[in-house]
């Protein structure tokens, strides 16, 4: 789109997912990229969101008509609508993941952004989490021998709010918490997930969507790979989640956790009060009025690679890290998991 | 394991090893051990010969039947080592020699006596976590190649991961949260290695996830992990922090030293309902049960579908 000197015009659309925030936050220390503006299915949230990130607020068609990158916030459900209208306008876009809540809008908006001449990418985080990139560095050494076994974790505290409301979110953890670990394990091994059994339930929370979501997993060559995705960490616990992967192989086992890189912070007021982070804390954010004790994350923030990724790809015209196409995949993955779930026996992914 | 269980029963007072019996190795084993025992080639001439109260069996898990019914037949109380049996044709015949013979018959599942264990299990029934969520255990350890003639490496023998070490989280996760309705397992064997993982399913709706592998290197300390969510909270138990790291030149060594450990608190238990005539801590039922589920999950590795452990009958 831009010349190799040439700033790189990002825009958000909607504001509904708090990545948001921390996606502003990323291009702010992007040299090369700037945020023009923001465009909301809630004009009240968008202002709110543009005055809190020195941005400007603006009508959908204006917006997409000033920039060359736009990035999707909505809830899960929203996601193509914002995805078309950045494709008809001839604007890449990064999607918020899930790409959408089900393979046939995922495959239509890749097939809309390859006729538009789009790139389509999908926020994929973690293949830039350092530590996981180490991990994918022992696999291409050899240092593991033949992978034997995958052993993740993506657990959460609950979000609420939309997440919660199946229409917009189009299913609770199993929606949320499946796509991360099943995109980073597709990345690492070069293969992809070929079979799922899950166990889904609404357990922690009286909400409409399940909670619990505890996966059995094989890929294409076989592999073993278990994925814990459920929305299990208390309100008061120190951090928002976590992202952990254990791979074990036949000459050696490689633990990753993602965000290990924390600090302890135990901190006094007045009235007491519990930890935990005031939001998903995928930027590593702080609560300040937060009183006991919690994680601070200080490690590399996986987002801003993410997010500078985006920005080189629509610079130089190639594909984003993870592709609507790679995006399409885990959603076929989350829909074999609930279609598991519903029938009581492992479900072959149809790709 | 006999070793770890002579260095248990050191420290119990009033108890004494005075026998040991093993085909070709019981003389080397008790002078290693510094013991004054009497030394047999086989069970059944200790127990003719011997003069004890009980029998401690660490022998590999097909023999348990035949050694539990010659103790039980002579009248002599029995320790059995986890699992009670390889198969529940053989557990129930032993559960039937020890109940016929009216013997005590404690079965070793010592994660149930283990400090950190035992406390998480308080914590939750407590109420501290609320109502079990997801439950989650971890158990890794380098291939058991120490086994004698590496009979572990023979599946039909050991039964693999699923049957011989999950088991161990297995037994804790039943006993914390109840009996389990359905589990789904997959398993990867190679030469030396295995490793396995299995979903369970609760009959209170809680969901459970154990991994337990024999893929760690030969130099690798064993590895255990253990988390309980709930409604209402969490207790985290991460096996990898200890107390005490030792660095020296030759490299680091860490330790997490406790009073009285799992085996000395299991033996003591055994000796305990010994001496009182009560009933063990650990039941053959328990363990049969156990087994139950080991054994549902190893038929779900194998055929590939959920399985009720009720469908396992053999």
């Amino acid at each position: 789109m831009s010349g190799p000197s040439e700033t790189v015009r990002i825009g958000i659309l909607s504001t509904a997912h708090l990545h948001a925030g921390a996606y502003a936050g990323a291009l702010a220390g992007i040299d090369g990229a700037e945020l023009v503006g923001v465009a909301d299915e809630d004009a009240e949230r968008g202002r709110e969101f543009a005055a809190a990130h020195d941005t400007e607020y603006a009508a959908t068609d204006e917006l997409l008509g000033s920039v060359d990158g736009a990035v999707v916030c909505s809830t899960n459900a929203a996601h193509r609508e914002w995805v078309e209208r950045a494709a008809a306008a001839g604007v890449d876009v990064l999607s918020e993941k899930p790409l959408a809540p089900g393979r046939d809008d995922a495959r239509a908006m890749v097939e809309t952004c390859e006729d538009a001449g789009v790139g389509l990418g999908v926020a994929m985080p973690l293949r830039f989490s350092l530590p996981a990139r180490k991990a994918n560095e022992k696999l291409a050494e050899g240092t593991l021998g033949d992978l034997r076994a995958v052993v993740g974790t993506n657990r959460g505290q609950m979000p609420g709010g939309w997440f919660v409301d199946p229409d917009a979110s189009g299913g609770g953890a199993a929606m949320d918490h499946t796509v991360h670990i099943v995109d980073l394990v597709h990345w690492l091994t070069d293969q992809r997930v070929a079979e799922v059994y899950a166990e889904l339930e609404t357990t922690f929370y009286d909400h409409p969507v399940e909670d619990v979501n505890v996966l059995s997993m094989a890929l294409e060559d076989g592999t073993q790979f278990s994925l814990d995705g459920s929305w299990s960490r208390p309100e008061s616990w120190d951090f928002w989640g976590d992202a952990t992967l254990s791979l074990v192989g036949t000459d050696a086992t490689v633990d990753v956790d993602c965000f290990d890189q924390k600090l302890k912070h135990t901190r006094d007021t007045a009235d007491g009060g519990d930890g935990g982070e005031s939001d998903d804390g995928d930027d590593g954010g702080d609560d300040d009025d937060a009183g006991g004790i919690r994680s601070v994350y200080w490690g590399s923030d996986p987002n801003a690679g993410l997010v500078a990724d985006f920005v080189d790809a629509v610079r130089e015209g190639r594909p984003p890290e993870t592709t609507g196409a790679e995006g399409l995949e885990a959603v076929a993955v989350v829909e074999a998991v609930y279609e598991s779930n519903d029938r009581g026996e492992p479900v072959t992914v149809e790709y | 394991m006999a070793e770890t269980h002579v260095s248990a029963y050191r420290s119990i007072d009033g108890v004494e090893v005075s026998a040991v019996a093993s085909p070709n190795t019981a003389a080397e084993f008790v002078a290693e051990q510094g013991l004054a025992a009497d030394t047999y080639a086989s069970a059944t001439e200790l127990l003719d010969e011997a003069d004890v109260d009980a029998v401690d069996v660490c022998t590999p898990t097909p023999t348990h039947r035949p050694v539990v019914e010659a103790a039980a037949e002579r009248g002599v109380d029995v320790f059995c080592e986890k699992p009670i049996a390889g198969s529940l044709a053989d557990a129930r015949a032993i559960d039937d020699a020890a109940a016929d013979a009216g013997i005590t018959l404690m079965v070793g599942h010592v994660l149930r006596f283990f400090p950190q264990y035992e406390r998480a299990r308080a914590v939750v029934e407590d109420g501290g976590i609320g109502d079990p969520g997801v439950a989650r255990a971890q158990r890794r350890s380098p291939f058991p190649s120490w086994g004698h003639g590496n009979w572990y490496a023979d599946r039909e023998r050991s039964g693999g991961v699923l049957v011989d070490l999950a088991i161990h989280d297995i037994d804790f996760l039943r006993w914390v949260v109840g009996d389990v309705d359905r589990v789904f397992a997959r398993r990867s064997v190679w030469d030396e290695g295995e490793h396995a993982h299995l979903t369970m399913r609760f009959a209170n709706g809680a969901v459970g996830h154990v991994d337990a592998s024999w893929g760690l290197p030969e130099s690798q300390e064993l590895g255990q992990s253990l988390e309980l969510a709930g409604t209402d909270g969490l207790v985290e138990f991460d096996g990898d922090d200890a107390p005490v790291t030792t660095r020296t030149a030759e490299g680091t060594a860490v330790s997490s030293p406790v009073e009285r450990g799992g085996y000395q608190r299991e033996l003591a238990a055994f000796v305990e309902s010994l001496r009182t005539g009560s009933e063990p801590p650990v039941t053959a039922r328990d363990a049969i049960d156990t087994l139950r589920v080991s054994l549902a999950a190893s038929r779900s590795a194998a055929e590939g579908r959920p399985v009720d452990p009720a469908e396992v009958d053999a």
